[in-house]
């Protein structure tokens, strides 16, 4: 092996790809070669470098992943759920099990053109929900997605579709019906830039008690770290309230967004220390001290406990 | 079905880590076989089993987090979607990595079309990539490493996507994933001498690019 073979052979050499000949005949010539040998090195440092580029997922997309996951999945159980159930598959189901059991297949099949012919005759306009095509086409304002489809032996096809109507609603925030679908969106929406646009109007109205519940709930549980800081902004004003503290203690020991957590120490100190309840910060502060491992994070924490006159020595 | 395995999916619920237990228990065949059944939590596990490396191939992959997220979010609905099909004929690995990397190539191969390198930013400082954020080298705050270590970067970046998707790949699954070019043979559905074929070309590619910088 010359050395040209050598060198073009090493990358695959480090990755354990050759074969045990070959193996051995490049381990031979790297023996008595001084210029193959300072080629594997620099083949190393190339592979050390590339190594360095490798990219880990955070805790924070996988926790988002699955959560859209399991979301999706709820979804497309539903539907399974809805096909299972609709008359057609139970129908269908049926006569698959007789078919299989005894009737003799030209009968069974006979039968079944029978049912179809009558069936067709006798369910045209009348299955519930069931538009003729001309209708569906006329339904302007409608966004339409087929969810799925139904073939029978008559040559019909039974379309299921999911509509989305788009309306326009306006009114005050005052207005029930208003503020309702705001809370709704607030909480249910799968997009967070609504669910933030969401909070940002609800913000103003965060004196409700029911629009501060909808603020801590995007706090605990909205994957969006966005959002959950949008949701702090709502709470400002009312952080002294004892609920709104206990959101915050919890948002502070165990949200995963730094940020957030960091946002989250300034207004609990700020609420605890306008509506007393000083020991209580000072503890949720020191268990934070204990385990926090962010710097930023950790400098403010600190610098809240000097502010309490809190021994260093105690955490 | 039972109330607990119907609530395995929910966020948090008590119920989750009763069924998540039981399923931790199973090997993968079973797993496999339970969830073929409709065994929310086996499925589940499942998908806890192998996500994470999942994840990882498509961020190293595509470099976008967003991207990365679609192509978790199709492969593990696909697997869902199409397990009932699944024989046994090969490893589960192979079968799911199969269809992760071929929703990966269909991302790289737009991406060609497209020109376009979602994660690299333009800066006052030349270009940035902000998958090196986080784990970057700090080079013991000597400038000229570190402005070495940044040029490294930048061309390591280049080489990288100026390999063809296939290229691509097999580099990615021998030199981060540490498969072997039998499996990423049979996950590509080509023989291992073509990955090989593909890995050398790859790897002489980056040879010539990045020797100046080492």
């Amino acid at each position: 092996m010359n050395c040209q073979g050598v060198k073009d052979t090493l990358p695959l050499f480090l990755y354990g790809e050759l074969t045990f000949d070959e193996e051995d005949r490049v381990e031979d010539h790297l023996s008595g070669c001084a210029a193959c040998r300072d080629e594997l090195d620099l083949v190393r440092a190339m592979n050390a470098a590339l190594s360095s580029r490798a990219a880990e997922p955070s805790t924070v997309l996988l926790r988002n992943c699955r959560e859209s996951l399991w979301e999706r999945l709820e979804q497309e159980r539903k539907v399974a759920a809805v096909v299972a159930a609709s008359p057609w598959t139970k129908v269908r189901s049926t006569i698959s099990a007789v078919w299989n059991w005894h009737v003799p297949r030209p009968i069974g099949a006979l039968a079944l053109l029978m049912i179809g012919f009558v069936g067709a005759l006798l369910t045209v306009d009348r299955v519930p929900g069931a538009k003729p095509a001309a209708a569906v086409a006329q339904a302007d304002p409608t966004m339409s997605r087929v969810r799925y489809v139904e073939p029978d032996g008559a040559g019909r096809v039974q379309i299921v579709l999911d509509e989305t109507r788009q309306r326009v609603v306006s009114g005050k925030l005052d207005d029930a019906p208003i503020r309702q679908m705001l809370l709704a969106a607030a909480r249910d929406s799968q997009d967070p830039g609504l669910r933030g646009e969401t909070l940002g109007i609800l913000n103003g109205r965060s004196d409700e008690s029911e629009v501060r519940e909808a603020l801590m709930y995007a706090m605990q549980h909205d994957s969006n770290a966005g959002v959950r800081l949008k949701a702090l902004a709502g709470l400002k004003a009312f952080a002294q309230e004892p609920e709104v503290q206990k959101t915050l203690a919890q948002t502070v020991l165990s949200d995963l967004n730094p940020g957030v957590r960091a946002e989250a120490i300034d207004l609990l100190t700020q609420g605890l220390t306008r509506g007393g309840g000083q020991q209580q910060l000072i503890g949720v502060l020191r268990q934070l001290m204990r385990k926090e491992s962010n710097g930023y994070v950790r400098m403010r924490c600190q610098r809240a406990l000097e502010e309490l006159n809190a021994s260093a020595e105690t955490y | 079905m039972l109330p607990l395995q119907r609530n395995a999916f929910r966020k948090g619920g008590p119920a989750t880590a009763v069924i998540i237990n039981s399923a931790a228990h199973m090997d993968e065949s079973s797993l496999i076989r339970a969830a073929q059944t409709g065994d929310q939590a086996a499925f589940e596990q499942l998908v806890r089993s192998y996500d994470q490396s999942v994840l990882r191939l498509a961020m190293n992959l595509l470099r976008s987090p967003d991207d990365a997220q679609d192509v978790y979010q199709e492969a593990f609905l696909r697997v869902f979607k199409n397990l009932h099909a699944f024989r046994f004929d090969c490893s589960f690995h192979t079968w799911l990595y199969r269809i992760v990397t071929n929703l990966c190539l269909d991302h790289l191969r737009k991406r060609k079309v497209r020109r376009e390198e979602p994660t690299v930013l333009t800066t006052a400082e030349g270009p940035l990539d902000r998958m090196d954020s986080v784990a970057e080298e700090r080079a013991d705050g000597n400038p000229q490493r570190s402005l070495f270590s940044g040029e490294l970067k930048s061309k390591i970046r280049e080489t990288l996507a100026e390999l063809t998707p296939r290229e691509r790949m097999v580099f990615e699954l021998r030199h981060y994933q540490g498969l072997r070019l039998r499996a990423i043979g049979e996950m590509l559905g080509t023989t291992e001498e073509a990955a090989k074929n593909c890995l050398f070309r790859a790897t002489q590619k980056m040879r010539a690019a990045l020797g100046d910088f080492l």
